[in-house]
């Protein structure tokens, strides 16, 4: 009777202790910053395995080379009117590397991952490679989102169309008489536009404006372009501007994508 | 055929993403679930005493599913044990046709995303929108309904005791 019960108890003391350690796990895989070396490892050997199974989706493929080489011009391209200006202040001031001065490294997108809300991808480059979290990921259409994790062979990456409310990229915004700075704060997915808060309420911009990445805090280069304003909304009180950006992006048709590397030295 | 089942409906939830919309706003009604209709097929193959290899099955799937696809570890192995143990209260108490097999599979795929939705809310990482969580719901059913019948169709032909 009692060895009954004792064994019982017994079971019930290890269920809640493998309930606690799961929890736990859950809850530090929710708010750790970056892969653990055992997620790490599990993470590469997974990666392998994926590269296998995908490899006759994307052998075939010549939208590969292309898609790549694009996205890298294109970019060089936006920046190009700064880049006489960059070497002119560099040669004076003497620095080593400015905001706008970047390395790309191209990557294939492996696949989407299955948790929806948070709009993440996985990409087949990682610290191997040289990628860090918060790098940011572009195509030949502009930005699509920032490094969120890295493994030794795979990053995750966060899209900008999270609904994420921890993520946020800082942007400029091309007006007629200057410069703004604002916030890009998600994605409105009744008008399928990005939405960008915290403007100025005496900024004067006007539809067509161009966004791109302030560089403010040093955390991103400088200068890579986002999209363009498609409408400006005063909020009920008059105390700042909402804008809604329209990307030339494809979320859904995101195969190959650049990392932007800061050149540190 | 079983294993071939399992391995088929891991592999294609994360290629089909690739080749299926999977953006806000834009999903298509061939949003793939195939694990979620794999788990609720199973538990005839797991009878009497093999109950506890199914808990265990389910759980290294849910763990696998997580280095693969989400990369928040231990979530699936909670939301897949939970629609485990719904499979199994199913399976046990309704008898289980070609009509009520599309309906469960509904439901299921309704617990799931409900579950998973009040996991990113709970830890304050998305904020509630019930529009959203119907959206994404709606989108779900169809490709994964016909899964579920194919499955159902073929396990019954294949292996009569199949209930």
């Amino acid at each position: 009777m009692f060895s009954k019960k004792k064994k019982r108890w017994k079971k019930r003391l290890y269920v809640g202790i493998l309930c606690f350690f799961v929890f736990s796990f859950l809850v530090y895989s929710f708010f750790s910053p970056d892969f653990s070396k055992m997620e790490s490892f599990l993470k590469d050997v997974s990666i392998v395995v994926q590269k296998i199974v995908l490899f006759p989706f994307t052998v075939l493929n010549t939208e590969k080379d292309q898609t790549m080489t694009e996205s890298y011009i294109i970019q060089k391209n936006i920046n190009t009117h700064l880049e006489e200006e960059i070497q002119d202040l560099k040669k004076l001031l003497e620095l080593n590397h400015t905001l706008t001065e970047y390395t790309p490294i191209n990557a294939m997108v492996l696949s989407r991952n299955r948790s929806y809300w948070l709009q993440t991808c996985t990409i087949d480059q990682g610290k191997k490679a040289g990628l860090q979290k918060d790098m940011l990921v572009i195509t030949n259409e502009g930005l699509i989102g920032k490094i969120s994790k890295v493994s030794y062979l795979s990053s995750e990456v966060t899209l900008i169309t999270t609904n994420d409310i921890n993520q946020k990229i800082s942007v400029s915004i091309a007006g007629p008489l200057g410069e703004s700075y604002a916030i890009l704060n998600g994605y409105d997915s009744k008008k399928g536009l990005l939405k960008i808060v915290g403007v100025d309420k005496d900024a004067s911009l006007e539809e067509g404006s161009t966004l791109t990445t302030s560089g403010l805090g040093g955390m991103y280069p400088r200068g890579i372009y986002i999209g363009k304003v498609k409408e400006v909304q005063e909020d009920k009180y008059n105390l700042s501007k909402t804008l809604y950006v329209e990307s030339k992006q494809d979320f859904n048709k995101i195969h190959y994508v650049t990392v932007l590397k800061e050149k540190t030295s | 055929m079983m294993y071939i089942f399992i391995i088929f409906s891991f592999l294609f939830d994360g290629i089909l993403t690739n080749f299926f919309p999977f953006f806000q706003g834009t999903l298509s009604l061939f949003t793939p679930y195939l694990s979620i209709v794999c788990i609720f097929l199973l538990p005839p193959f797991f009878r009497k005493e093999k109950e506890k290899r199914y808990i265990w099955f389910v759980a290294i799937y849910g763990i696998l599913y997580d280095i693969f696809y989400t990369n928040i570890w231990m979530s699936h192995v909670i939301l897949f044990l939970e629609i485990a143990y719904f499979s199994k209260l199913i399976w046990k108490n309704v008898e289980l046709n070609y009509i009520t097999i599309p309906i469960f599979t509904a439901i299921l795929i309704g617990v799931y995303h409900f579950s998973y939705f009040s996991l990113f809310v709970f830890f304050h990482r998305i904020s509630f929108s019930i529009e959203s969580l119907l959206y994404l719901w709606g989108h779900s059913l169809l490709f994964n309904i016909i899964d579920a019948e194919l499955f159902y169709f073929l396990f019954h032909k294949r292996f009569p005791k199949y209930q």
